[in-house]
């Protein structure tokens, strides 16, 4: 009499683990799912804090701005219409914020005069090289290019810095961009156009 | 026909973005960069730029989530967050006045009982005084000007009736 011994192995195919959608987090949060909510801050937190903060120029404000971010998300949320996207609602709350931030420090009459003519000449202001031998000393001597990268965004106007760290930081796009900003796609292409143009001309005497 | 340099700056950015649709056009952007050493090198300053910004990415501080969490726990202490926080607020504050102002009539002492009215004695004369077109009275321009005014108003319907 013979046994015959069979061994049978059984392979368990490792299924990926699907992330879910930011529709998917807001829905179990309002079904109930408490936790949900800190899925969406760690998802937004980092991103949100370098838009604000590349916008408003101040880091410790801009994570002032983005805690209130989270609370009126948190407060409003069952209002969120879920046809839409989370992220370009979560950014235009943080956007209308950053907004209002600028808005609130160019009261004195002084600085809201220059910001605008500073806006409007960024506007109308045909693009076209400049001649480098006429730019402020102080520019030349910025030795490190991460300084004067960021000082070249804080430079731009206030609605061109916003569109551009949308688009180049963000990745967002143009039709995003415009819900966003509240604008229409036209504004968004020549508010971009003029802030890479800025940025490029205030980088390029520093680069061989 | 070859673009010049404004163009260019025109064009680049949606060119960079992959928005610009027109064949003829990519196709002078793509020349003019090939040829403008100026552009070129803007574009290249530009790309530099970014590379450097997008490599500077700051993360929240440490305390961030825990300042929060005391913060979404003292929003959801005020009120459930799906009721209008605003609107819960005023109508707390709306009804906490009302009571207050209740409570605060109702613990008030009532105000002590107003003295009578003073009635005054009716005057009394022991003659009656002359006839008024007797009295001889040097008139004020301005006592003049008043009576004029006055005279020229509806006259009021008051009898003052003079018994000896």
């Amino acid at each position: 009499m013979s046994t015959v011994t069979t061994t049978t192995s059984r392979t368990v195919e490792a299924t990926p683990v699907r992330t879910p959608t930011d529709s998917e987090v807001v829905a179990a949060y309002l079904a109930g799912d408490r936790r949900s909510f800190d899925q969406l801050v760690e998802r937004y937190q980092r991103r949100l804090l370098n838009f604000v903060f590349r916008t408003i120029g101040d880091r410790e404000r801009g994570e002032d701005l983005v805690q209130e971010v989270f609370i009126r998300v948190h407060r409003h949320l069952h209002r969120f219409d879920q046809t839409k996207k989370f992220s370009t609602w979560i950014y235009t709350i943080a956007s209308n914020l950053a907004k209002n931030e600028l808005r609130n420090r160019s009261r004195n009459p002084l600085v809201l005069f220059q910001t605008i003519k500073k806006n409007w000449e960024a506007d109308h202001r045909p693009l076209q090289f400049e001649d480098h031998h006429y730019r402020p000393d102080d520019l030349f001597r910025k030795r490190h290019l991460r300084e004067l990268v960021e000082w070249a965004v804080s430079q731009l106007p206030e609605h061109h810095r916003m569109v551009f760290v949308l688009r180049e930081l963000e990745g967002k796009t143009y039709e995003e961009i415009a819900e966003i900003t509240d604008c229409n796609l036209g504004t968004v292409k020549s508010r971009l156009n003029r802030a890479r143009h800025r940025f490029a001309q205030i980088i390029e005497p520093h680069v061989d | 026909m070859r673009i010049n340099c404004q163009d260019f700056l025109q064009l680049y950015s949606e060119y960079a973005d992959g928005r610009l649709t027109d064949p003829w056009a990519v196709a002078h952007v793509h020349e003019h960069l090939d040829k403008c050493d100026r552009c070129a090198h803007h574009v290249e300053s530009l790309e530099l730029g970014l590379d450097v910004l997008r490599s500077g990415d700051v993360s929240p501080s440490p305390t961030f989530r825990s300042r929060l969490s005391r913060r979404l726990r003292a929003e959801v202490a005020i009120g459930d967050p799906i009721v209008p926080t605003s609107a819960g607020l005023a109508a707390a504050l709306l009804l906490a006045t009302g009571l207050g102002l209740f409570l605060y009539q109702a613990n008030t002492p009532a105000a002590e009982e107003a003295p009578p009215a003073v009635r005054l004695a009716p005057i009394a004369f022991d003659t009656l005084p002359p006839p008024l077109e007797e009295i001889d009275v040097t008139l004020s321009p301005f006592t003049q000007s008043t009576l004029q005014f006055l005279s020229s108003q509806e006259p009021l319907d008051v009898r003052v009736v003079l018994s000896p």
